[in-house]
């Protein structure tokens, strides 16, 4: 079973082909987009964004895998579908980040004392990224009572790939950009 | 005095009311009372193109998953026991291919039954099945026949010889000879060309047919059918030139031309194959999946509009307007380019949504920052939209192009994901730089 699986996510061909294009057109759009920031500062990001998405692949791969294993399921058809909604997701939530560091949307204080920048915007990204996670909830949580049996199991691959997306962009991202901070000194 | 505003609010109520026409399916107005009547209805048009295709609007085309359609059940005339299984393995092949060949995706092949040999291909209710029908069971062969006797070919009684099997018996020359067939117009007669591509083998082939027929027919025969396709008559001039690409002129339909071309392309058949009969599938989904999936995203579109107006007030709710216009638009370009309703497009509208919801939060957070800066409402708008302007598109360029480059390398129904998700970017650039933009412009400067 485990060999299927992890051959059903090798030979999918249109998930990699997008992968590549998303990871390599993330790069182009955080040197074009983000010019305020200097190239290491660009490269931080952008390596900070495809270790999220490596990292949520993996895990959201183990936690289906799982599904498929307690469930006895052995049809694989909807993994392409799966791979492809957690490319998109995962990307999305960095990229919307990067671009609000880009854009602050937090107002500074005239005075007082002076906040962290990186911590308010680490605290504004939460609310964002945790509003994003209810819309997903909202709207397919409807759906997984409404649909029937087949469609449930996607709908569950979607909720999982959705809060191991949230979960490490909330608690992963900020480390990440520590470490690389460090690496990049 | 005439505001540009006005002007932009008339476009996006045009636009709106346009898509909400072709979104909507067909709803009668009756009136009948003594004073006047009227039976007519709105929506699910329908129009015939300039192509001559006909636009059906009536509803959306939905995948066998959400919608069921037709099963076509073929028998394989297998006459050895031993080879039944890898013949059915190999003819299950061709038929994948003649399906992607196409242009279909949203189908499935598979064995009905091993020991009586049945097959079936299963098929939307979109798709035509007898075009299926004959696509598939065309043994993809063609064979060049000559006169039995060239000597009783006279043009008075050519009907009666043409349509006489016994009249004619076999070249040499085959489909195999064929390494492709070209479709053209004659300019001056409007009348359709087909010019055959031979192999080297296939022009000796020929040249040697030609030096024996000039001045007689010789007959096309297409898919082991037992009367000519075509039947043109061999002239001087192409004796006089051997070694030339044959181009053969008359009334031939070009949709029949196009199907054997891809017939002949996706190799002949190994045996024969008969038409069984068809029955109907159920959606795997559940009888009211679109229904429930409708009522589902209401319900979320409901509790997604309140989060914006609990957290921007006025602003929220211009932009849930705005949100609502751009979905009336998505659903009418579906629509309109034919988007089949499955499953895959359904995720390509999922992640459409979240794009949409994330631009107008992060929007609607920088419009508040800008404004709490005491600056005018119209600077603190231009300066938010200027400033995501590029990202936006950016987005939308990397999605779309990350999307047909999933249309080019998958074979099956996740292009219907590709295509959801490109029309949702459109719609999020039409959201962005048009609808947004100048109803908050408009609606949301009172906003406190």
């Amino acid at each position: 079973m485990i060999t299927n699986f992890i051959n059903t996510l090798i030979y999918s061909r249109e998930f990699l082909f997008a992968t590549v294009i998303i990871v390599v057109g993330t790069y182009f759009f955080y040197y074009f987009g983000l010019k305020k920031f200097s190239p290491k500062e660009i490269m931080r990001f952008w390596l900070s964004t495809v270790l999220l998405l490596i990292f949520n692949l993996i895990i959201s791969s183990i936690l289906v895998f799982a599904v498929f294993y307690f469930t006895k399921i052995q049809t694989f058809g909807f993994v392409p579908l799966f791979l492809l909604f957690n490319l998109f997701y995962s990307v999305n939530l960095p990229v919307g980040f990067f671009l609000m560091k880009k854009n602050p949307v937090i107002k500074g204080k005239k005075s007082g004392d002076v906040p962290d920048p990186l911590k308010v915007e680490l605290k504004e990204n939460k609310f964002r990224t945790l509003n994003l996670l209810l819309i997903l909830a909202l709207v397919l949580i409807p759906m997984l009572f409404l649909g029937n049996g087949s469609i449930t199991l996607l709908l569950i691959f979607l909720l999982i790939s959705g809060v191991v997306s949230s979960v490490s962009e909330i608690f992963l991202l900020p480390q990440t950009l520590k470490l690389l901070e460090k690496v990049f000194k | 005095m005439f505001r540009k505003e006005y002007l932009t609010i008339c476009l996006i109520s045009l636009l709106f009311t346009f898509s909400l026409l072709v979104v909507i399916p067909q709803i009668p107005i009756v009136v009948d009372n003594p004073y006047y009547k009227i039976d007519s209805f709105i929506g699910g048009y329908s129009f015939i193109l300039p192509s001559g295709k006909l636009l059906d609007l009536k509803q959306f085309k939905t995948g066998l998953d959400v919608g069921g359609g037709t099963k076509v059940i073929f028998q394989a005339g297998i006459s050895s026991p031993d080879e039944a299984e890898k013949t059915i393995q190999s003819l299950l092949a061709i038929f994948k291919n003649r399906m992607d060949q196409s242009g279909y995706y949203d189908y499935e092949v598979g064995v009905e039954n091993i020991s009586e040999k049945k097959v079936y291909v299963s098929l939307p209710n979109y798709v035509q099945t007898d075009y299926i029908k004959g696509l598939l069971t065309g043994s993809g062969r063609l064979v060049m026949k000559k006169l039995k006797d060239p000597g009783a070919w006279k043009i008075e009684n050519a009907p009666e010889i043409i349509n006489e099997p016994t009249s004619w018996v076999n070249s040499d020359l085959t489909e195999q000879d064929i390494l492709n067939i070209l479709i053209s117009k004659d300019a001056s007669t409007g009348k359709t060309q087909m010019q055959l591509l031979l192999s080297v083998a296939g022009k000796q082939k020929f040249a040697n047919l030609v030096k024996e027929n000039v001045n007689k027919p010789i007959g096309i025969f297409v898919n082991d059918s037992q009367y000519p396709f075509a039947v043109p008559v061999i002239s001087q001039n192409l004796a006089d030139s051997p070694g030339a690409d044959p181009i053969i002129t008359g009334t031939m339909p070009v949709e029949a031309l196009k199907e054997l071309i891809l017939q002949m392309k996706t190799g002949p058949l190994p045996v024969l194959v008969t038409f069984v009969e068809t029955t109907s599938v159920g959606s795997t989904l559940g009888t009211n999946f679109i229904y429930n999936y409708g009522i589902a995203l209401l319900a979320a579109l409901l509790l997604i509009f309140s989060l914006f107006i609990i957290k921007f007030r006025l602003l929220g709710v211009v932009y849930n307007w705005s949100l609502m216009v751009s979905l009336i638009v998505f659903s009418a370009v579906s629509k309109l380019v034919s988007l089949v309703v499955n499953v895959p497009s359904i995720i390509g509208v999922l992640i459409f949504l979240f794009m949409l919801t994330d631009v107008g939060y992060l929007l609607l957070k920088k419009l508040k920052v800008e404004k709490s800066d005491e600056k005018p409402f119209d600077l603190a708008l231009f300066q938010t939209f200027e400033k995501y302007k590029g990202s936006v598109v950016a987005i939308g360029i990397l999605t779309v192009v990350a999307a047909f480059v999933i249309m080019n390398f998958s074979s099956g129904e996740i292009k219907s994901f590709s295509v959801a998700l490109s029309i949702g970017m459109f719609s999020l650039l039409l959201n962005y730089f048009l609808i947004s933009r100048n109803l908050l412009d408009i609606f949301g400067r009172k906003n406190k």
